[in-house]
């Protein structure tokens, strides 16, 4: 029963990997038509996906790229992880309180419209060339973003769920984790996503104006050199690590917690 | 499945058993035409035989598209059409004048050392030209153009034939070759659009049997339509830009895109069936044919001619042969049959289609010649059972008594 389970499992992470046939198309369709760039406007303005590919390989043989891209993600990380404990946890409590969560708008809105260009200028004053420089921009901005996500998820709980489950004497932390949290991760994973994506570039444009290492040092150096092949290697690298994150990572743990949808059907 | 339209009853004798509907002599014709197109050619290639007429590489790749694969189309479509339109089928008369046409662009080309080029390229054009009148209004105006990517397909075909004969007239053979790989190219857009109506009748009949009530079988059209436009992509960047990285980026998505659809295939307890397993093996096919022609257009030279070959051996071959004995089989009124001959048959043409794409620079020149050799004894020897075993099928009557 147990390994029947487990080929199910297995069978079912094969057929998700199997499914990332149709993003890899065009995927490569777009590299085609990098190559067509490439074949307009020569090496120098636009290196091609080879050339680009072979800079990236190259980045790695010297170990460049790894420890560039370690401290890249440990800020990244750190950001991002403030903003979704901190983001998650407010976002939910004024959810909870309309009053909250009416007064807590405005303040959503003044913190998204802050430019991140705005924030790094202030870390920079703040937190010098150090690692908190990238690490609070990243959270600052991303918070209101997981803040937002949360709110709403938690705004529009069903009462009659609630009541139905305190009817049937569901215990606090059953009512937690079995009638709120499935609620509130569907609106908090789109959240959390949209927030991964903007601390992942965010995180490049703060360490390219603060820092003497990351992934946005390495592109301001490439950038002095005027080492196009170099810059989209960077580049290659970043949203490489991005796609896999959100593939591997993020959206394989938001099917599963969301097994519900499809087994209500 | 069930076709509105009632065949006139038949005269009886085998002449006109044969004539009663489109598959029975074009499935004889690209089988036996299999057959002695590859010992032909084999012959030639160890020595034992003369040479084909002309260039014989041109000669050989234009007789298997062109003549196998043309069959084994016509055979197709003539009876496919009618059952997906309800239009009545063309047979008798029509269709001997067709099978002529066939027979006697093959004895042109036979013959093309003696007469030229010029009658070989008229009796050819003429018989797609034909089949494509027979079959296209159909295509065109049924079923609210749901089948028209086959007229498409079809037009291109012969539009590539007419522009690789104007080559070959003025022995400009690259070209010529070029105008036949873009055959096989469009053969292999052909397989995808047939196998998603084919596959939905196989596969579910395979999920049935297999005793899954639960799950079904759904050819999805967006996986089909990436895959087909990927494909279409890559044929034409093949002419303009012929080797390029460009070209090498466009083929490895359309094996992505191929490998895309075998999402909808992957269904429990199917693939023990060998009839899935065939259509299958087809896609795997022209994803592997496309895969490897892009890595040797972004490395350089890899496979060879192999990538090709993944294409039309493996590819084509598989397809045809699974496409022939299913519909032999069923349009003659009987059950699919799981003998060891069709599972044989099955086994020895995969065989030939990975025989056939081994890369010439991983053995030594004799050694790949045996792997090609053998390629071809495989493949004829898939045809030559299918011909023993299902081929009497095709001039016998039905075995449910019905007309057709």
């Amino acid at each position: 029963m147990a390994l029947t389970r487990l080929f199910d499992r297995l069978g079912g992470a094969l057929a998700y990997l199997w499914s990332g046939w149709g993003a890899i198309a065009s995927l490569l369709l777009f590299l085609a038509l990098w190559d067509f760039g490439n074949r307009i406007y020569g090496s120098f303005i636009l290196p091609s996906p080879l050339e680009a590919f072979a800079a990236l390989l190259d980045l790695f043989a010297q170990g460049r790229a790894q420890e560039q891209l370690a401290a890249t993600l440990y800020r990244a990380a750190s950001g991002f992880g403030i903003a979704v404990a901190g983001g998650t946890l407010l976002g939910i409590v004024a959810g909870l309180s309309m009053t909250a969560a009416m007064a807590s708008r405005p303040l959503v809105t003044v913190l998204l419209g802050v430019p991140p260009i705005a924030w790094i200028v202030l870390a920079l004053l703040w937190f010098g060339a150090s690692d908190g420089t990238p690490i609070f921009t990243v959270a600052v901005a991303t918070l209101p973003i997981t803040f937002a996500g949360a709110m709403q998820g938690g705004r529009t709980l069903d009462g009659d769920l609630r009541n139905m489950a305190i009817a049937f004497r569901a215990r606090p932390l059953l009512r937690f984790t079995d009638v709120y949290l499935p609620h509130i991760l569907s609106y908090l994973f789109p959240a959390w996503i949209t927030a991964l994506g903007v601390s992942w570039k965010v995180v490049v444009m703060a360490e390219l104006l603060s820092t003497p290492d990351g992934v946005g040092a390495g592109l301001a150096a490439a950038r002095i050199n005027l080492d196009t092949a170099q810059t989209l290697a960077w580049i290659v690298a970043v949203i490489g690590t991005l796609l896999a994150a959100e593939y591997l990572l993020l959206e394989p743990v938001k099917r599963h917690l969301e097994r519900w949808r499809n087994d209500a059907v | 499945m069930s076709t509105p339209y009632i065949a006139p009853s038949i005269a009886p004798g085998k002449i006109n058993r044969l004539l009663a509907y489109g598959f029975r002599p074009f499935f004889l014709l690209a089988a036996g035409y299999a057959v002695i197109g590859i010992l032909a050619w084999s012959g030639f290639l160890l020595g034992w035989l003369p040479p084909p007429p002309g260039d014989p590489f041109t000669w050989h790749m234009h007789e298997m598209v062109y003549g196998f694969g043309g069959a084994a189309l016509a055979g197709f479509l003539l009876t496919a059409v009618p059952e997906f339109t309800g239009d009545p089928p063309h047979t008798g008369r029509t269709l001997a004048i067709l099978v002529l046409c066939w027979l006697l662009a093959r004895l042109a080309m036979w013959l093309s050392g003696m007469f030229g080029v010029l009658p070989a390229a008229v009796l050819n054009l003429m018989f797609l030209g034909a089949l494509i009148g027979l079959v296209g209004p159909s295509l065109w105006s049924r079923a609210l153009g749901r089948h028209r990517a086959f007229l498409y397909a079809l037009i291109a075909l012969w539009l590539i034939q007419t522009a690789s004969f104007y080559a070959w007239d003025n022995t400009a053979l690259w070209t010529v070759r070029d105008g036949l790989n873009t055959a096989v190219g469009l053969f292999a857009i052909l397989i995808i659009v047939a196998l998603a109506r084919i596959s939905m009748v196989i596969v579910n009949g395979a999920l049935e049997k297999a005793g899954e009530t639960e799950t079904s079988y759904l050819a999805r059209p967006p996986r089909r339509k990436l895959a087909i436009f990927a494909i279409a992509l890559f044929l034409l960047l093949d002419v303009v830009q012929p080797g390029q990285t460009l070209t090498g980026w466009v083929a490895l998505a359309a094996m992505a895109a191929t490998l895309n659809i075998l999402n909808d295939w992957h269904l429990p307890r199917t693939l023990r069936d060998p009839y899935v397993l065939a259509l299958y093996g087809t896609f795997w096919f022209i994803a592997l044919g496309f895969g490897s022609i892009g890595i040797e257009n972004l490395t350089g030279g890899w496979a060879g001619r192999g990538g090709r070959h993944l294409l039309s051996v493996g590819a084509m071959g598989l397809a045809v042969l699974a496409v022939l004995s299913i519909a032999g089989q069923v349009h003659t009124g009987r059950e699919l049959a799981y003998t060891w001959q069709i599972k044989l048959s099955f086994a020895l043409m995969i065989l030939a289609g990975l025989a056939r794409a081994v890369p010439p620079q991983w053995a030594s020149d004799s050694y790949t010649m045996i792997a090609y050799g053998m390629s071809g004894l495989l493949w004829v020897g898939a045809f030559c059972l299918y011909l023993v075993h299902i081929g009497p099928m095709l001039w016998r009557p039905r075995a449910d008594g019905e007309p057709g």
